[in-house]
């Protein structure tokens, strides 16, 4: 995954070179050396830091533009959170959940603006691709009976029943890609940043521990790995980002 | 794939809330272990007094504790099919220490002589096994007599002239048991409200004690009882050896006559080879010798008086009066309300972890009488409290397959300890089959299918040779009864279900079946047995 992004990164570049940059005609004979000069235009946008809040939680982020129509985000965002549902129901009965979250994660994203001297509205349109690297990323859900268990005529409540303890952790790496609406002014220094992407997710470790009745769902746990790498590896991203720019020479 | 993503974005929060998404639980289902719910079971196995199978029975269960008895699947309205149920105790309410759960089981049928079962199930007694036989009126085996009388009554519903009733004799029992209702008579309800009808039935039921069925026959299937009212109405345990005993029923009109008016007069035969305990010496004319009643209505024993040994005929015999209906019985007892009960350990190395059903036999010291009968799973070092002993000295006897392969003494088996039990590998070593089954449940995998008794005879033999092969647990059951290259029927019960497996061949040690809808379901009903199997794994 590494290397992939790594190869998007680098072709991104070399079109960025060839589309953008004027290259002199050249002769030459055989023996001689060429010196072709790619000259990079700095960016004339000033660094800033700023807020960023999302579906991945709070956090800091840092814009550091490299060249006209290029800028690396470094960033940093927390998401603890709490769910309870009192009815998610299964084929043959309901329970009761009660879901506890974190995540963490420090990123590293590069926004290419395709647009970025057009002079119009497009120009603040930006295409993203970056890594980030989930120091957390756990989920842990009790899972309770909602309602009585009976065995034949006798009933037993949910507390004789037991509970679940279903965990699943998709610590590691995540790249990601998106697209987003860049330096939207505000007032003065302060500028908003939108982003809408998808990470995709390392696969999960999955665990589950029962007790008392429910201590066999432990053969679930396969079940349950493989929907989530079938449906939760790709993590849906909407960030938006409450910037200060550092120098006021933006145009 | 917009589309996708807006609707994991808005409603999945990241994709990784599990409460709301399906995709999570995709496949997914709550899976209850329900195998082991009930741990404290007992088996009852009713055969006729003949070995037939009994059809048509009823069971109920009275007492202290019958709240918390149900069937082993857990269903309060108890069923028996084929003489055989299951029955355990709410996991609630299980036995601890000194306070062991009690119950009785009351079973009746149409044509049969009703019986009330006392049981009792201590703390680690996860399971036992009831065998009790039941006499079949129509046809009951040559050591019960059955008289069974109608007589016309007056139009006041009393007999115009005395009525005698007595059980014939045959070859095997000799002993007669004779009821006379006087004249004018009245005929009386449990409540004590006369009944009046045209005529009476009448049925006595005389029981040979010379037999060794006498104490599987005995009301309540064991000498031994509880919560007997002795004399001067002292509640006490008591070790009953009867000489004679019989069961009397009178009704009117369909309605069980309990009471009379006046005294009728009963006289019991006796086993004129019967040895009173304190003398060792045959009883004569003239000895005295307690007279008792059953209550069919509650299990308990009641002392009523003293009788008399008299002669009548070259016979001896115990007359007495009395103004109410039940089984009387004729007997010498030993209180054991203070005993204590000892301790059997099984060592059987040679069995390894299979298992094998044996029966224990506690006779009298000499041997002349059999004072109980027990099947026991056996397994190596497995240890049996041994309830139900009297309060003298007896001797025990271990049979595998009918053969008697140990034996030994318990000089004092009211003083608790350990009674060591040596079972001897048999000259021929024999070869362990595990029978493994698995259950897979639709969405659900793999279960553990709860404990199940299973039965199993040789293929094609009548089906009155069933015998127990085992218990099987958590899915397994492991015995050295079975031989490698034959065929055997089997029968396993749980709840009201009986299902059969014919003609199986157990061609390895190592027997495994799956059963599954896309598995094994068996070749007899395959679609009634997916039905059977869908609805359980529902429950699970």
């Amino acid at each position: 995954m590494k290397k992939l992004l790594l190869f998007s990164f680098c072709f991104l570049v070399l079109w960025q070179a060839r589309a953008g940059f004027l290259v002199p005609p050249v002769t030459a004979s055989p023996g001689d050396t060429i010196l072709i000069k790619i000259p990079v235009v700095q960016s004339e946008r000033p660094m800033a830091v700023g807020l960023s809040i999302g579906t991945q939680g709070a956090g800091l982020e840092g814009q550091i533009p490299l060249m006209r129509q290029w800028q690396f985000r470094l960033g940093a965002t927390v998401l603890p959170f709490s769910v309870s549902k009192d009815y998610y129901a299964f084929p043959s009965r309901a329970t009761v959940v009660d879901m506890d979250a974190n995540f963490a994660k420090a990123h590293f994203f590069v926004d290419w603006e395709p647009f970025a001297e057009k002079g119009t509205f497009l120009e603040k349109f930006a295409v993203s691709g970056g890594l980030a690297y989930f120091l957390t990323a756990k989920t842990k859900a009790r899972v309770r009976l909602r309602d009585p268990y009976y065995y034949g005529d006798i009933e037993f409540s949910p507390e004789d029943a037991g509970e679940l303890l279903v965990k699943s952790d998709w610590k590691g790496f995540a790249p990601y890609a998106g697209i987003g609406l860049n330096r939207l002014r505000l007032r003065g220094a302060m500028s908003l940043d939108l982003g809408l992407g998808a990470f995709y997710m390392p696969s999960p470790s999955v665990s589950i521990t029962g007790t008392k009745m429910l201590e066999e769902n432990a053969q679930n746990e396969a079940q349950l790995k493989k929907n989530l790498d079938d449906h939760f590896r790709l993590m849906p991203a909407l960030q938006f980002s409450l910037n200060y720019n550092l120098r006021k020479n933006e145009k | 794939m917009k589309n996708r993503f807006f609707v994991w974005g808005m409603t999945c929060l990241l994709g990784l809330s599990m409460l709301s998404c399906d995709k999570v639980k995709e496949d997914l289902d709550i899976l209850i272990k329900a195998d082991d719910l009930i741990r404290y079971s007992v088996m009852v196995q009713v055969n006729e007094a003949t070995g037939e199978i009994p059809e048509d029975l009823s069971i109920s269960v009275v007492g202290e504790d019958a709240d918390y008895v149900y069937d082993i699947a857990g269903n309060k309205e108890l069923a028996i099919s084929g003489g055989l149920i299951t029955l355990g105790v709410h996991p609630k309410h299980e036995p601890v220490e000194g306070d062991p759960v009690r119950f009785s089981v009351k079973i009746s049928g149409p044509d049969y002589v009703s019986m009330i079962v006392p049981v009792r199930i201590d703390k680690n007694q996860f399971s036992q096994i009831k065998e009790l036989k039941i006499v079949n009126a129509s046809t009951p085996p040559p050591t019960v007599a059955v008289a069974k009388e109608e007589a016309a009554l007056a139009s006041d519903g009393t007999p115009a002239e005395p009525i005698t009733v007595s059980s014939p004799t045959n070859a095997v029992t000799n002993e007669v048991t004779s009821v006379t209702v006087p004249a004018s008579t009245q005929f009386l309800n449990a409540a004590g409200t006369p009944v009046v009808g045209s005529s009476v039935s009448m049925s006595v039921v005389n029981y040979n004690t010379k037999s060794s069925e006498t104490a599987t026959l005995f009301p309540g299937g064991k000498l031994n009882a509880t919560n007997v009212k002795g004399p001067e109405n002292k509640n006490i345990s008591a070790f009953f050896m009867p000489a004679g005993f019989a069961s009397i029923n009178f009704d009117v009109n369909g309605t069980a006559i309990k009471k009379f008016s006046q005294p009728i007069n009963v006289a019991i035969e006796i086993d004129p080879q019967y040895k009173l305990l304190a003398s060792n010496t045959t009883i004569k004319e003239g000895d005295k010798i307690a007279i008792w009643s059953y209550s069919e209505d509650t299990g308990d024993w009641q002392y009523e008086k003293e009788g008399t040994v008299s002669t009548a005929n070259g016979k001896l015999l115990v007359p007495f009066t009395t103004d109410h209906l039940t089984v009387y019985s004729i007997a010498e007892y030993v209180e054991t309300t203070d005993c204590t009960s000892p301790t059997a350990v099984f060592s059987a190395s040679w069995l390894k972890q299979d298992t094998q059903p044996m029966t224990l036999e506690i006779w009298n010291e000499d041997l002349s009488k059999k004072l109980s009968s027990e099947t026991i799973v056996v397994s190596d070092g497995l240890e049996v409290v041994l309830n139900d002993l009297p309060a003298f000295a007896v001797r025990y006897k271990v049979l595998s397959q009918g053969a008697e392969i140990a034996s030994g003494s318990i000089a004092d088996p009211c003083s608790g300890g350990q009674v060591n039990i040596i079972l001897p590998a048999p000259a021929v070593p024999l070869v362990g089959i595990t029978l493994s089954l698995t259950v897979k449940c639709p969405d659900k995998g793999t279960v553990i299918p709860p404990d199940f008794y299973l039965y199993y005879k040789n293929a094609g033999a009548p089906d009155t040779e069933y015998k127990l092969l085992g218990i099987v647990k958590q899915g397994k059951l492991s015995t050295t009864l079975l031989e490698v290259g034959k065929r055997y029927d089997f029968k396993a019960i749980y709840g009201d279900r009986k299902k059969f497996i014919g003609n199986h061949l157990i061609d390895k040690t190592d027997m495994s079946t799956t059963v599954g809808v896309n598995d094994n379901l068996g070749s007899v009903v395959p679609d009634q047995n997916r039905a059977i199997l869908i609805e359980e794994c529902s429950k699970l």
